[in-house]
């Protein structure tokens, strides 16, 4: 196992720039997932470390190696794919010895390591089947055996689940984590699931218009967010993101959201407002920093229900706030509300976010 | 009419629609079969006769041991065709393997007006490219020579060939190649060894359709040979008609050979052709 580099690697697809200046630093045995909607380099980016996409600027290092010219085969790398890519012609016991032929290891070890990988995976038995006979669980099973018998430097792994049914990625999921500490293994996995990123990852990297725009532990993007972007991405639901501006009303600062002017009541807001370059920001509050409270409860805000969205554990609800569509916890499960029925919500001010209207970055 | 005797009724006139059209196709080809051994004698009584009442070979004998000098014989035309087809089919594949790949994985510039280039060859009859060809041979000093004529026959093999192996390797996903490449192969290496592999019926279809193709071919072959030890079968069949003779018996009993080497071979590939032809040209 190894860490991996990315120094400033930029891919050009004619003048639009696919991968903008990545840089990132992967340690030995970590697990790092690329996140970001389609279209956002990601993709393009573990082919570039694979080596099946050139770079037109930058370095990339596996270990101590600067790996930037070589072919795929001498990058000492495994990788899985969407649609696994399994050999169709081969069964699954020569889909496993292939990378082993090709890298002409003896026949007897490359026989123990495809027993072991398929031991691991639960697939002794279907060694002698083609492919095609196989369900989509276990080609996913096989794709990541062919993976482990090489006992690479680095694992890629490009959007491994997607294909599956939601019940079987969710045990996937589970499975690939496991194994990953299991080998102790460095891991970069790319998907467009944030709940997946979430999950399974020690470091995100969340990825938009072919630049990183954070790189840090799940928490670390869920509670401190560096831009408009990440708060968006990540998260489910997503942030509410509100337009609102920074008015002076009898000598104090407050945010208006729409017809909505709300008066913070703690220093801490009052702080953010104050580092404000502009009168224009976002507030960002996710479902649970904003509470329903009894009707008149000092400093609550007034609004109507939208929808209301039940899915067993926890009831959602939908209501407008400064013409944004915010959703928001609700505290009692069985709550029911009708379309119109009266909402008086209570910010929690302690996790409120203020974006810069311009440039999306956070004020701290 | 209850639900049962309308599907009966229905099988049937579908069943009696297909036997006619079969009858139709076929008739021809009975009557040669069968006119081939017929005595000279009886091929022209009326009315005709399906069965011959004294079947003979002796129209087979003769176009094997030809008693005229000029006529070669139709083991000389039977082995020019055979060779000329077979290397035509395996000159049309080492050429369209790589082109229909390139075609199908790599942009580059020009692409698409070289691919239209290869299937716009369709849309001209072969007999404009007859005369330039003949220039062409005789300059390169390729008139009655196999090598003339296996060149010539990649102008209308080729298009067919590229265009329906590209169809296959459009339906094999790139991740194939991209996971062979990291398991250890080099860019061809993955070609031949995951990708070649996997167009095997493809590569029938083609082949077998570059065979029939140049099997049947007439024009050109009648144009670039001069001598009777280099005529191929369908030139060979006009030579039965003379200014002063038809020879029926000879030309049936000829024909009769050379339609059955496609009828077998079509046999054997049938379902492989099917197949390739519905998987290249459906996206799956």
């Amino acid at each position: 196992m190894a860490e991996v580099s990315l120094k400033n690697i930029v891919k050009l697809y004619g003048d639009v720039r696919a991968v903008d200046g990545v840089s990132l630093d992967i340690h030995d045995k970590e697990f790092v997932t690329l996140v970001g909607p389609s279209g956002c380099g990601k993709t393009t980016t573990l082919h570039m470390i694979a080596g099946l996409i050139e770079l037109d600027g930058g370095d990339i290092l596996i270990g101590k190696n600067n790996v930037s010219e070589l072919d795929p085969k001498d990058r000492d790398i495994a990788m899985v794919f969407q649609n696994y890519a399994l050999y169709p012609h081969k069964s699954v016991r020569d889909n496993l010895m292939f990378p082993l032929r090709m890298r002409k290891i003896d026949k007897t070890t490359a026989e123990q390591r495809v027993s072991r990988a398929s031991k691991i995976l639960s697939i002794e038995q279907l060694l002698e089947r083609k492919p095609k006979q196989l369900s989509g669980g276990q080609q996913q099973r096989v794709a990541l055996g062919r993976a482990i018998v090489r006992d690479p430097a680095v694992f890629l792994m490009d959007e491994p689940l997607s294909n599956l049914d939601a019940k079987l990625r969710v045990q996937m999921r589970t499975e690939i984590k496991h194994l990953q500490q299991e080998l102790q293994a460095t891991m970069i996995y790319v998907t467009h699931d944030q709940i997946e990123a979430m999950t399974m990852s020690d470091r995100i990297a969340v990825m938009d218009k072919g630049k990183v725009q954070q790189f840090g532990s799940p928490d670390e993007l869920f509670n401190r967010p560096n831009n408009v972007f990440v708060a968006g991405f990540i998260g489910n639901p997503p942030m509410n993101l509100i337009p609102a501006q920074i008015v002076s009303e009898g000598g104090s600062k407050k945010l208006r959201m729409g017809q909505i002017t709300y008066a913070p009541q703690t220093g801490r807001v009052h702080d953010l407002m104050n580092k404000a370059a502009g009168e224009k920001v976002i507030v960002g509050l996710r479902n649970t920093a904003i509470q329903m409270v009894a009707p008149g409860t000092a400093g609550s805000i007034l609004t109507e229900v939208y929808t209301v969205e039940p899915t067993g554990d926890v009831t959602y609800v939908q209501t407008n706030i400064g013409d944004k569509m915010c959703t928001i916890s609700s505290p009692d499960v069985a709550y029911r509300g009708r379309l119109g029925d009266p909402l008086s919500l209570r910010i929690d001010e302690t996790r409120l976010y203020l974006f810069d209207d311009l440039s999306g970055k956070a004020i701290w | 009419m209850t639900r049962k005797q309308r599907k009966a009724l229905h099988a049937t006139v579908v069943y009696a629609l297909i036997i006619l059209l079969c009858l139709f196709a076929l008739m021809p080809l009975l009557w040669m079969a069968s006119t081939s051994f017929k005595t000279s004698s009886e091929q022209f009584v009326s009315p005709p006769r399906w069965i011959p009442q004294n079947p003979t070979l002796e129209h087979y004998a003769k176009i094997f041991f030809p008693t005229r000098i000029s006529s070669g014989s139709f083991q000389i035309y039977f082995f020019n065709s055979l060779f000329i087809s077979f290397m035509t089919t395996i000159l049309a594949l080492i050429v369209a393997l790589p082109a229909s790949y390139a075609f199908s994985r790599f942009s580059f510039p020009g692409k698409d007006a070289a691919y239209f280039a290869v299937l716009g060859r369709n849309m001209f009859p072969l007999i404009v490219f007859l005369i330039p060809l003949f220039s062409l041979m005789r300059i390169l000093g390729w008139i009655n020579t196999y090598t003339g004529l296996i060149v010539a026959y990649m102008t209308f093999t080729l298009p067919l060939a590229i265009w329906l192996l590209k169809g296959f390797f459009d339906g094999i996903p790139t991740e194939l190649e991209k996971a062979g490449r990291i398991d250890g192969c080099t860019r061809f290496g993955a070609f031949m060894r995951l990708i070649v592999p996997l167009t095997a019926s493809g590569m029938t279809a083609a082949g077998v359709n570059t065979f029939i193709q140049a099997w049947n071919e007439y024009g050109f072959a009648r144009q670039l040979t001069e001598s009777a030890s280099m005529r191929t079968i369908p030139v060979g069949l006009a030579y039965f008609f003379t200014e002063n003779t038809s020879d029926w018996g000879g030309l049936m009993a000829s024909a009769f050979l050379f339609s059955v080497p496609v009828v077998i071979l079509f046999m054997i590939i049938q379902r492989f052709f099917i197949a390739a032809l519905t998987q290249g040209a459906v996206k799956q």
